[in-house]
């Protein structure tokens, strides 16, 4: 492999010393003269008919401004996404609770509140729907379309059916899973700024500022060169604001252009929770059968979704689940239907790993039943089945030389001392009381960005401007969420260009200075920005080393020797030119210094009728095993240690990679968990931290993680994505190893003090007593 | 007897060691003091009940959640923000630089909180244990990092307090 | 949010204060509860009495036979206290799972009271202490156990402006445990916890009392399982005749935060464990 001076290495994050300092500027943090402030009118209840809307007792809180309502959008009242059913404002149906029915400005943020609570709402109940499987049946009263289908996927290979019923062992279950709320800790905000010419600026919170600028656009009917979308500071995103944003800057951008003045308008917690995206709950029902001796030889699928009140991404976060539904194994005969439902509850949209954490729990923690009737160890039984350089995916997609996955389950079995610890009861033994230890596995694959259901958008640009003091400016689409793109990026360009680290500064996205690059996703940004940045810098590359090496020889060096190139300097043999001198040159000769780069994701053949063809380009894979102590009296878990190893291509940035790997874990663990968010009739029951509980540091496992770096020719120095990888399998390993723990099986998220006790009250009283 | 009615509190205080004076809002609350009406922005608001620790400043040294103080209740008091923290040679504070160098920052909205709660724990155990880490930030939410690299950067600070 | 704060500084003054300002006010201690309402809109008094200036209430007194802790005396504070560390084990051991740290900064011991939450830590044990409040209006005093204060949710039988003031907790050599259950390790909001104190006599249990949060709709005292186990050896069946009989006492709910079964048999559970404990200390004892 080439000697990299830049990447591979742990440099320190570009944005570390204006977090850690303070001051770095996130959208609340913004402030304009003249500014107002926009608060929204929420709806009471899971559906509405809409009959008035009434600000006359809002008008009298001082400093009220205005009461905007869908009259006041400009464009047509569609919020441009996937399928378009969601208004920016609803006109004469509410759809869910928390649903902003309209918005009222005023001069202060809390005078703007005020008024919102005293706006008056008249409106008839309607029968509403908040399940799922409820709506899709035939007599359900009618949310969305004939059958309250969003979406729905179909992928069909071999004969499943003829399979399941020759097999030697089949197992089958349903398993459900229920949200996850985002929360990011900045809640989301956006100031919308009108400008002289008719046009805005936006500052957003955001994932996606070209999603921004399509909802923006739209609902102020403006053209896109009227507007202008800048991404402030963004305190965590996970999928949270990837589209909502969207819809929340339109809200600002009519209340802007109402009033004339620029309108700021921030979520407080709560109405965070009640309206904005959410993983999908979800409902599966999985087979696997086997021959055996442990062959797979069918899968069965169905997983529906619960999409709630708008489609939004359902769509996709669907399509994303059913690729991966059968598992990161190698099967002849599979069949998986899904389906995205509407019910009347928060749509639900991206979240870290985009619909796959839900139907891997279900899988994963089947696996491990199948072995378990197979008498099988559950590694031996994944070892024999899984995915290999040449093997075929359900989708009938060949997977290439960039596929770790056998290496990393045998990562993991070293490194937990599995074959020690399942195999032999000893250790079993040694668990003394109501406490009892346990361990579990799971395996994943990832398709990389957004595979065939998403390639018109997968594309990405990237402008690179190397100043006359050789410092470098580098505007992308892709966005910096906390995930460390500013860095990783940066080291991307430094490494090509043979620049100082220091030298590279990643520019806030504006979607002005650079063209659409599609959203922050998918674990896509390292791939398609790296991409873009290398594209655009090349050229320049070729001039900086070409003047470099004339510059050498010009000091006498020998142009018959190789030119080294490092860390911001040219050598050869000992004589040397720095970057910054080589830049100065190119200036002095009046070169172009400044480029465009492109890149698009390569075609891709798949077919929507049968599910066959090549899903995404590239995959990332994972194999994750949680050690877990749980407590046979309360039924409480805590993950005491989470070993896991990823294949994510090349590390551009080792430290910000483990950071990711931490902290996507985090994330699965508290889904598995802890997180439990509560409808009770349509109605939110706790949308508050107090309530809806995160993992703290108290509850934190200890992290065993390790890198298997499987290159990937088409990915910047190799690299794939990682962002999502980490948490997609942490649920079914917990669960599987509170099966290997306590002997039950909890077939739903997040595993509940309360389930595990049910569970175990139900197994005393078919098994009087254990050993 | 004449009824008091309401009007501006007239607070007196001492903020990042500088003496102010300032007539407020009775129901500002310490956040709102902080942010709108000083303008030190570095302070944030995660969940305005107290449950993120986003908000955290020190009052008197102690870690307080400002979205839940009533900004009059600092009267007479010494407040610190995260602009207040600095090294002793006026450079950045060694919890700034050990999350910097450990790779404890991800997005950051945490991080100003998380710092002022670690600070007001190195000042009354300067030799604090991972397990005393971890306690005391338990009241500080960071969704992004897995708290680990945040721990490291709190141990690692201390030889450098 | 008040148009008006005031902050006496004696008690005296905040009994002349209070007939010149406007009949909607609350009293401010800890910040913790009627500011999260505040900013939640759920505020809608005129004016706030701030009692964290009074220095009165910010101290911790002993005196032969009890304890008295300063309604003003903030959670973080209690621990600094000898006479809080040296007699009421059990507040001790509910401190760690009260809040969080910045919150036990803020949070007062009477406000913790007033408050009137049937999942309240500090309220908890000190009814298994066996404390008494102490209530006081223009300088009238009157006083009850801590028990007799809460009539249900967010409900308690304080008058108009009265103030709690103290607590006073009897000084009886009693051991004990505070466990509780919540939605993750800490800090959280109990789905159900037990106080447990008990005083012994050799291995013999001379005298106890139980108190229980978040199963009923208020702090509970489980009278009849105390009586129950005064009388009998510290032993692994007393601690389960206790536990069964601790269920029939409880009355929980299903809400968002847990289930009522749930709740009820985790009451036994941790109080058998609370229980035990003690008699593993016992035994480590010697």
């Amino acid at each position: 492999m080439e000697k990299l001076f830049c990447v591979g290495k742990s440099v320190i994050r570009k944005d570390a010393l204006i977090k850690a300092a303070g001051r770095a500027r996130y959208a609340a943090d913004y402030e304009f003269a003249g500014m107002l402030y926009a608060a929204a009118v929420r709806c009471p209840k899971p559906r509405i008919r809409i009959l008035s809307i009434s600000d006359s007792r809002a008008k009298k809180v001082p400093g009220y401004v205005t009461l905007v309502t869908y009259k006041d959008i400009k464009g047509p009242n569609k919020w441009p996404l996937v399928i378009n059913d969601y208004p920016f404002l609803p006109e004469t149906e509410a759809r869910f609770q928390g649903e902003t029915l309209a918005l009222v400005v005023a001069d202060t943020q809390k005078a703007a509140k005020t008024a919102a609570r005293l706006v008056e709402i008249k409106y008839r109940e309607l029968p509403f729907i908040d399940d799922p499987l409820k709506s899709m049946e035939k007599t359900a009263i009618k949310l969305y379309g004939e059958d309250n289908v969003f979406s729905k996927f179909v992928i069909k290979k071999g004969d499943a059916a003829k399979a399941l019923k020759e097999a030697h062992t089949v197992v089958e279950e349903e398993f459900a899973t229920n949200y996850q709320v985002h929360s990011y800790l900045e809640t989301q905000g956006v100031i919308a700024v009108p400008e002289t010419d008719g046009g805005l600026t936006v500052y957003s919170s955001t994932q996606c500022p070209f999603y921004v600028l399509d909802g923006v656009a739209a609902a102020a009917k403006l053209g896109y060169n009227k507007v202008k979308v800048i991404q402030t500071v963004t305190g965590g995103g996970f999928g949270g604001k990837e589209d909502v944003p969207a819809l929340v800057a339109a809200h600002a951008a009519i209340c802007a252009l109402k009033a004339g003045k620029p309108v700021k308008l921030i979520y407080d917690r709560k109405e965070d929770f009640n309206s904005m995206s959410k993983r999908h709950p979800s409902w599966s029902k999985v087979a696997y059968a086997a021959d055996k001796d442990g062959r797979i030889t069918a899968c069965v699928v169905k997983y529906v979704l619960d999409g709630g009140a708008y489609s939004t991404l359902s769509p996709i976060v669907l399509w994303r689940g059913t690729i991966h539904a059968a598992g990161p194994y190698k099967i002849e005969n599979v069949f998986i239907e899904t389906y995205a439902v509407a019910t009347n509850k928060a749509p639900c949209g991206a979240f870290r790993g985009f619909g796959q954490p839900q139907i891997c729990f279900a899988q994963e923690s089947l696996i491990d039943e199948l072995a378990a009737k197979l008498k099988m160890d559950p590694v031996d039984l994944r070892l024999k089945n899984i995915l290999r350089p040449g093997d075929k995916t359900a989708t009938g997609q060949m997977i290439n030389d960039s596929c770790g996955l056998e290496e990393l389950i045998k990562t993991v079995r070293e490194r937990t001392n599995w074959d020690d610890r399942v195999q032999n009861a000893k250790y079993k033994m040694q668990n003394a009381g109501d406490i009892v230890t346990g361990i579990g596995f799971s395996a994943a694959y990832y398709g990389v960005s957004l595979g065939a259901k998403g390639r018109y958008l997968d594309r990405a640009g990237a402008y690179v401007n190397i100043y006359k003091d050789a410092t470098v400016a580098v505007n992308v689409g892709n966005t910096e969420m906390g995930q460390g793109a500013l860095t990783v990026l940066s080291q991307i360009c430094a490494e090509t260009l043979n620049a100082p680290y220091k030298n590279i500064k990643l520019e806030e996205v504006d979607t002005s200075k650079v063209s659409d690059s599609g959203p922050t996703v998918a674990s896509r940004t390292t791939l398609m920005s790296g991409n873009a940045i290398i594209e655009a810098a090349a050229p320049l590359r070729e001039k900086i080393f070409k003047t470099a090496f004339d510059m050498l020889i010009l000091k006498g060096a020998d142009a018959a020797k190789p030119m080294s190139a490092s860390d911001g300097v040219f050598s050869i043999e000992g004589i040397t030119v720095s970057f910054a001198e080589a830049v100065a040159e190119c200036w002095s000769r009046r070169l172009k210094m400044g480029e465009q780069g492109w890149y698009a994701a390569p075609h891709t053949s798949y077919n929507m009728d049968d599910g066959q063809g090549d899903a995404y380009v590239i995959y990332s894979f994972s194999a994750t095993a949680a050690e877990v102590e749980v407590d046979l009296k309360t039924g409480v878990v805590k993950a005491l240690k989470i070993h896991a190893a990823y294949d994510v291509g090349k590390i551009i940035n080792p430290t910000l990679a483990e950071g990711q790997a931490q902290g996507g874990i985090l994330q699965g663990v508290s889904w598995a968990l802890y997180e439990n968010l509560v409808y009770k009739n349509g109605i939110m029951l706790n949308p508050n931290f107090t309530d809806y509980a995160l993992a703290t540091t108290a509850d934190k496992p200890e992290y065993d993680i390790t890198f298997i770096e499987k290159p990937y020719a088409g990915g910047p120095y190799k690299a794939k994505g990682l962002g999502e990888v980490p948490l997609i399998g942490v649920a079914a390993a917990v669960a599987n190893a509170v099966k290997n723990a306590a002997g039950v099986r909890i077939k739903s998220v997040p595993l509940l003090p309360e389930k595990i006790w049910r569970e175990l009250r139900n197994c005393l009283k078919v098994t009087p007593s254990a050993p | 007897m004449k009824k008091i009615s309401g009007g501006n509190f007239k607070l007196k205080c001492l903020v990042n060691g500088r003496k102010i004076n300032r007539e407020i809002e009775p129901g500002r609350t310490l956040l709102e003091f902080i942010r709108e009406d000083l303008g030190l922005k570095g302070t944030k608001e995660g969940c305005g009940e107290g449950e993120c620790g986003a908000c955290l400043a020190l009052v008197d040294g102690k870690a307080v959640n400002s979205c839940l103080m009533a900004a009059a209740q600092l009267q007479g008091g010494e407040l610190v923000t995260i602009e207040g923290l600095k090294g002793r040679d006026g450079g950045l504070h060694p919890l700034q630089k050990t999350f910097m160098e450990e790779g404890a920052v991800q997005c950051g909205f945490c991080i100003p909180g998380v710092i002022i709660a670690a600070e007001a724990l190195l000042r009354k155990n300067p030799a604090a244990t991972v397990d005393d880490i971890k306690m005391e930030l338990t009241g500080n939410i960071c969704r992004c990092t897995g708290y680990e690299k945040i721990i490291g950067a709190v141990k690692k600070a201390e030889s450098l307090m | 949010m008040p148009e008006l704060i005031i902050r006496p500084r004696t008690l005296k003054e905040l009994w002349k204060i209070l007939p010149t300002i406007s009949a909607k006010r609350k009293y401010l201690a800890g910040g913790t509860d009627l500011v999260t309402a505040a900013n939640a809109g759920f505020d809608a008094c005129d004016a706030w009495v701030d009692i964290s200036g009074l220095k009165e209430l910010q101290s911790v007194k002993e005196t032969k036979t009890s304890v008295l802790i300063g309604a003003g005396v903030r959670i973080a504070g209690l621990e600094a206290w000898g006479a809080v560390r040296r007699w009421l084990p059990v507040l001790t051991a509910a401190i760690p799972h009260f809040a969080s740290p910045s919150l036990r900064n803020m949070a007062t011991v009477g406000g913790n009271a007033a408050n009137a939450s049937p999942c309240a830590d500090a309220v908890c044990a000190l009814c298994a202490e066996r404390a008494e409040v102490i209530l006081e209006l223009k300088g009238k005093k009157r006083r009850l156990p801590l028990s007799a204060l809460f009539k249900g949710p967010k409900q308690t039988g304080i008058k108009k402006d009265e103030l709690i003031t103290a607590f006073e907790v009897p000084k009886w050599p009693h051991t004990g445990a505070y466990l509780k259950l919540g939605p993750r390790a800490y800090f959280g909001i109990s789905k159900a916890a037990v106080a447990l104190a008990i005083e012994l006599d050799g291995d013999k249990i001379k005298s106890a009392s139980v108190a229980l949060a978040s199963v009923a709709p208020v702090p509970l005292m489980a009278v009849k399982t105390a009586g129950c186990i005064t009388g009998r050896i510290l032993s692994p069946e007393t601690a389960r005749a206790a536990a069964a009989l601790v269920k029939t006492e409880v009355s929980p709910i299903t809400d968002a935060r847990s289930d009522a079964d749930y709740r009820r048999e985790m009451c036994g559970v941790l109080l058998e464990r609370a229980l035990l404990g003690c008699e593993e200390r016992l035994k480590a004892e010697g």
